[in-house]
């Protein structure tokens, strides 16, 4: 006992006392090589004393093997026995697991013991957001990060979480240790699967480099997706067996073999409507009129860009021909309206805030790379466009006035104020297509630049700075933007 | 009745509430079919016949309550704002396929469907260790 005692004050001492490593490559571990030279003997020595019948050896031989092996204790008995502040601490000695983000990995294993709690517990929460918030700034990386958007999940934000834990991989790995990345990978395949987003969940563990986990249930996706290449019934058991919580997974796995032996085969149903009938037209008004409040009555998942070209087009063969005009002048003059211009003007109008309310509403992205564009599909383009450039703009404006201002927020915040504004810039992307992209990024490349140097140069946080960077050289490339290119090449050589 | 401005209000209940459709007529009717029809409907609603308490559309039946009708009045008496509701009329209440019964505005949800291969797998964290049992 004394032994082990001793052994323990040496092995803190030395962590205090060792030599730091700096380098970027070589591990960081001087309290694990301390527990290792001089713990794990002494608990071979208690280890034969308990095989010897002496049973009070057992607490501090038990205590030497957790200290030995702190993530894997942390992971086994700390996580699921819902202990945070426990697991926070020892997890802060698991140097070989978390080297590179050691302060980020141990608030990690926190808040996910925090998760497995029954109850919330938002005084250990708030404990665990201050690790993240120290006086004394720490360098955020990876395992910090998915910490952040564990703490968001245990809130109950998890489109914030999903949206901050879907970052941890742009950070460098120097800075993002393994084990941060393929629990942030198994996180989000967990997430996809629960809202049914299976395409994601395949997309996210493909390769075993992204975690068992992952792995294993990217290959349930792919068979519940009735994919071709998917894993047959051996490539599946064989990963269940690999992946870890056999007996949780065993349902969906099963679900997935059941895919393969065809229980899920369609079989057509005389009481489903019959698909491709819902348009019953015969001039283009009532076509136009048809299509539009098929579209709008549609399942939101169900919309398609196909449909709102269809409309567009629709609406085009009246809204672009002047014959629409004359009949419209005809009925005005006919019941006394003062005339057809007005209603004309509206009638567009209404379009278009209708389907720009669609295709913001329905997340439906408008590709501007057709081959045959359609006018008044460009017109709510344009639309969808400037209305979500206006957000984009003034979230990179307050960030601007800050940086001038040169008003500091802890480092895990101003990784959110980023990843919040990099959202807004990819949706708007999405639905607004290459014109909103370039002049998005034409306003906030300078914005990021200098939030990124900010980071990199004056505040610690090179890993966050280093994740800017080339995230903004792939944009720069992607609009073959020569000067940015230039700046951020040379930003990203820098390193971490 | 939320058809004063068409611009900008919510799409369904533009063509929902469109005075031809609560009034049960199409769009070249006269001024005084409209105005029988109209007097019609107020007296029905007064009497509550079930026949007179709601309207098809092509997004589905909509209630007709006696503020609906004499609104839908009002605007028809008006020839610029009838030109615009003619144009937005001239489909056929009964031209589009039933809508779903659970039609929703823009901003819901799909219903999950039973017993799909691919359905939501709602116990993903509880399974995978991220979230404790209840």
């Amino acid at each position: 006992m004394n032994g082990a005692i001793a052994g323990i004050i040496a092995s803190i001492l030395i962590s205090r006392l060792g030599p730091k490593n700096k380098g970027p490559n070589k591990p960081n571990v001087p309290f694990t090589a301390a527990v290792w030279s001089i713990l794990v003997p002494i608990g071979l020595v208690l280890f034969a004393g308990v095989l010897a019948g002496q049973v009070y050896l057992i607490p501090p031989l038990l205590l030497i093997i957790a200290v030995a092996l702190p993530w894997t204790t942390t992971r086994l008995v700390l996580i699921p026995l819902g202990f945070p502040r426990v697991a926070y601490w020892l997890t802060r000695t698991a140097e070989v697991t978390f080297d590179g983000d050691l302060h980020g990995g141990a608030v990690l294993a926190g808040a996910w013991a925090l998760l497995r709690r029954r109850e919330p517990d938002e005084a250990t929460a708030a404990w665990l957001d201050d690790r993240l918030r120290l006086a004394k700034p720490q360098t955020l990386g990876g395992a910090g990060i998915l910490a952040t958007g564990l703490l968001l999940a245990g809130r109950g934000d998890r489109d914030g979480a999903r949206a901050v834990i879907r970052t941890v991989i742009d950070i460098d790995a120097r800075a993002c240790p393994e084990a941060a990345r393929r629990l942030a990978a198994a996180w989000l395949a967990a997430d996809a699967a629960s809202r049914g987003a299976w395409r994601e969940v395949a997309e996210i563990g493909i390769g075993f480099g992204s975690g068992r986990q992952a792995w294993l249930l990217s290959a349930v996706a792919q068979s519940l997706l009735g994919e071709p290449l998917a894993p047959g019934r051996l490539g599946l058991w064989l990963r269940w067996i690999v992946a870890p919580n056999r007996r949780g997974t065993l349902a969906i796995v099963r679900r997935a073999l059941d895919v393969l032996d065809g229980a899920y085969l369609e079989i057509e149903s005389s009481d489903a409507p019959p698909a491709g009938a819902a348009i019953v037209a015969d001039d283009a008004w009532s076509t136009a009129l048809a299509r539009h409040a098929a579209l709008l009555t549609k399942p939101i998942a169900s919309v398609e860009q196909g449909d709102l070209l269809a409309l567009g087009r629709a609406w085009d063969a009246i809204l672009e021909d002047r014959a629409a005009e004359r009949i419209l002048a005809e009925r005005a003059l006919l019941i006394g309206a003062d005339g057809s211009a007005r209603a004309l003007t509206r009638l567009r109008e209404s379009v278009e805030g209708d389907l720009t309310a669609l295709v913001l509403g329905r997340d439906v992205g408008l590709d501007d790379r057709g081959d045959a564009p359609s006018p008044t599909l460009e017109r709510v383009r344009r639309r969808v466009r400037d209305s979500l450039l206006v957000g984009v703009e003034s979230a990179s404006d307050a960030l601007r006035r800050r940086i001038d201002d040169k008003r500091e927020i802890p480092a895990v915040d101003e990784w959110r104020e980023w990843t919040a504004l990099r959202i807004a810039y990819d949706h708007g992307t999405k639905l607004a297509g290459e014109d909103f992209r370039r002049l998005a990024f034409h306003k906030i490349h300078p914005d990021i630049t200098s939030l990124a140097v900010w980071l990199f140069n004056e505040r610690q946080q090179r890993p966050l700075g280093n994740a800017m960077f080339k995230w903004l050289l792939d944009e720069a490339t992607a609009l073959d933007d020569a000067r940015a290119i230039a700046l951020q090449t040379k930003n990203v050589a820098c390193g971490v | 009745m939320s058809e004063a401005s068409p611009v900008g209000t919510n799409a369904i209940d533009r063509i929902r509430d469109n005075p031809f459709y609560v009034l049960g007529l199409r769009p070249d009717a006269t001024r005084q079919a409209i105005e029988r029809q109209g007097t019609k409907l107020l007296g029905m609603l007064e009497l509550e016949l079930k026949s007179a308490t709601s309207y098809p559309t092509p997004v589905g039946r909509a209630a007709r309550t006696p503020e609906k009708v004499r609104a839908a009045m009002a605007e028809l008496r008006e020839p610029s704002r009838r030109l615009e509701h003619e144009i937005w009329a001239r489909l056929e209440p009964e031209a589009m396929p039933a809508a779903p019964r659970d039609v929703a505005p823009i901003d819901d949800e799909i219903a999950p469907r039973a017993g799909q291969a691919a359905d939501p797998w709602p116990d993903a964290f509880v399974a995978l260790g991220w979230r404790a049992g209840r």
